[in-house]
């Protein structure tokens, strides 16, 4: 149990290590409200002041005030444009467009305003933006003609002025248009580039924001979903918690201290029924993924070599034996290649969608996957129901389906495997099929020492387990995954026979 | 008599199909590493080059590269067939981006596949 217990605390910490920096944020923004203050936007105001030469109109109290005013309170990127469009300096104006594209990502978003103060934001391609990013750059006028080349991303005619905005880790333009051919006269495009510098520091600030939100619900959904009782208290006080704090008792939980964070972590050892082991799944899903992808790219040039080279010997072969023993390595080359290349689409997350599968198949393939664990262990299908299996279809997500199969099947030779050497039969597992008009049966059934009455409402629980090395997950996984495809998983006792049976229903 | 550099690292595809092309004819010669095929294409003539992308040393499309400094690419593009196990759709653009024709490995059909590796009169990609 100790042992159980000190490796979730590890995962735990490198699940947090990893974000050590975004959590900090997160921490110390809750203390300190992360919306930047007046006295700072003074302050950037001064130097930008200071920085640029500004026109005389400028030094009219009216114009910084409204910019400090209205600008400087937009809430979010959205509402930039028209806030631009409000002022009074550029009152003549009706299109306003500002363009964000962070770098590197395909595409970034275009937010617009018109003279009837509609907004709306669409998705721009950073092809494009980039092309108009570029313009705007090497020009020295800033000032420009709609052309077809913007048609379908600029909303305006005639005339516009542009200006572009370097960040960090994002670029962006301001663009306006008063929509005639009018060119700007010097005054309003000495305002606007005005503008534009402070539309830079506005920006910045909301998207530092939004940056730190969204880590914020990254964490916060990763702690929130993490499968044990998490507690984080700063000092004594409860900073974050997934669980209502009177379900927390004392002698359960566990108090690590991370000197990195300056933060006390409770862990609440408790198996509990809400406790999610979606986390588990995704994880064990994925690694199960790239460890097959990686098998089939490093096997499938030998395993192709073995099969061309047995075809070169078949041709050259003129002893019967000879050849029936290379015809055999030729068609099990072939076999592991199309076995192995099988798995890997059926972990792959590309495939990972409903999909019409054939239902022996996916038998097939799970008895495959689980030789290695059930050697010993005979596996029964009668000819009938074999034969009924391979004509059905079914549309559905075949990863889940297998995973489930393939649990049940694990399952029933551990349970097999535990009677040991005292059982007097031999074990088997049996599996049959049957069908009615609203579902397809699977039947997954062992000679193993069943399931006792007192566990029975227990066995699905995330964490039950009556393995010792068991991790509790196998049976709440499958039970989550027949949620998901809408199947059903259900277990009776075989007696007066020995063993458990456990179904899954496909519904129709 | 079609004579032909078959770059390919695996010993039993290497080694079969050279025995397999040279049933059907053609001269073969061999190289598993990326560096020694450069050094042979750029100083001998082959009428086909059959390269493998993934090599111990170097890729299959530095080899590609390199005989630039030889052929044009218009030549690149009729003289490599280029082979792989590992058909990704990065490594598709950039295989078609030298417009070369690219086999997967497996091949589905041998026979098919060695007739393609000795078309001789071939007009370039399809």
């Amino acid at each position: 149990m100790e042992d159980q217990g000190s490796a979730r605390i590890k995962e735990i910490k490198k699940h947090l290590n990893l974000k050590v920096d975004d959590l900090h944020a997160y921490f110390l923004s809750n203390i300190k409200d992360s919306k930047f203050s007046n006295q700072a936007f003074d302050k950037k105001l001064q130097v930008t002041l200071k920085k640029h030469k500004t026109p005389d109109h400028f030094n009219q109290l009216s114009f910084i005030l409204e910019i400090k005013n209205i600008i400087h309170h937009s809430q979010d990127i959205e509402s930039i444009p028209t806030n631009i469009l409000g002022l009074n300096a550029f009152k003549k104006f009706e299109t306003c467009h500002l363009i964000v594209h962070e770098k590197g990502k395909p595409f970034g978003t275009n937010y617009s305003s018109n003279i009837s103060r509609d907004f709306s934001h669409k998705t721009i391609a950073a092809k494009n933006f980039n092309a108009l990013f570029s313009t705007t750059k090497k020009s020295k006028l800033k000032n420009f003609i709609q052309s077809d080349s913007f048609k379908n991303d600029l909303d305006l005619v005639g005339n516009f002025m542009a200006k572009e905005i370097e960040l960090k880790k994002h670029n962006a333009l301001v663009i306006l248009s008063r929509n005639s051919f009018l060119a700007p006269t010097s005054l309003e495009w000495e305002s606007f580039y005005f503008l534009a510098t402070q539309v830079a520091i506005i920006i910045t600030d909301i998207l530092d924001k939004m940056k730190i939100n969204d880590n914020k619900e990254l964490i916060i959904k990763a702690l929130k979903l993490f499968p044990e009782n998490i507690t984080i208290k700063d000092h004594n006080r409860v900073i974050f918690s997934n669980t209502p704090p009177s379900s927390i008792t004392n002698s359960r939980v566990k108090n690590i201290y991370i000197p990195e964070l300056q933060l006390q972590l409770l862990i609440a050892n408790e198996a509990k029924e809400n406790v999610t082991t979606e986390l588990y799944h995704a994880q064990r899903v994925a690694l199960l993924g790239e460890l097959l992808n990686t098998l089939q790219h490093e096997l499938s040039n030998p395993l192709f070599g073995l099969s061309l080279t047995s075809e070169l010997l078949l041709s050259d072969c003129t002893n019967q034996e000879a050849s029936e023993l290379i015809e055999h390595i030729k068609f099990n080359s072939q076999r592991s290649q199309t076995i192995i290349k099988n798995f890997s689409n059926l972990y792959n997350s590309e495939s990972n969608a409903i999909r019409e599968i054939n239902l022996y198949q996916i038998v097939e393939e799970s008895l495959t996957l689980t030789k290695s664990d059930s050697k010993e262990i005979p596996k029964i299908i009668e000819p009938e129901d074999l034969n009924r299996l391979k004509t059905i279809k079914i549309k559905t997500n075949p990863t889940y389906l297998s995973q489930i199969i393939f649990n049940l099947i694990i399952n029933a030779s551990q349970a097999i495997k535990s009677l040991g050497s005292h059982s007097n039969s031999k074990g088997i597992i049996k599996i049959s099929f049957n069908e009615n008009a609203n579902f397809y049966e699977i039947n997954i059934s062992d000679t193993g020492p069943g399931i006792p009455s007192q566990i029975e409402d227990k066995i699905f629980n995330p964490f039950f387990t009556t393995k010792s090395t068991g991790t509790g997950l196998g049976l709440s996984i499958c039970k989550k995954l027949a949620q998901n495809i809408h199947a059903d998983i259900t277990f009776k006792n075989n007696s007066p026979f020995p063993g458990a049976t456990f179904s899954l229903k496909l519904f129709k | 008599m079609i004579k032909i550099l078959l770059i390919e690292d695996e010993p039993l595809i290497q080694k079969s199909l050279k025995k397999l092309l040279e049933k059907k004819g053609a001269t073969v010669f061999v190289e598993s590493r990326g560096k020694d095929a450069i050094s042979q294409i750029l100083n001998q003539d082959f009428d086909r080059i059959i390269c493998d992308l993934m090599l111990q040393d170097i890729s299959g499309f530095d080899v590609i590269e390199e005989s630039k400094k030889r052929y044009s690419p218009r030549e690149i593009s009729k003289l490599f067939i280029i082979i792989t196990a590992y058909s990704s759709n990065q490594v598709m653009e950039k295989a078609n981006s030298y417009n070369c024709k690219l086999l997967s490995k497996p091949f589905q059909n041998i026979e098919e596949a060695l007739s393609i590796f000795l078309n001789e009169d071939q007009n370039g990609p399809n």
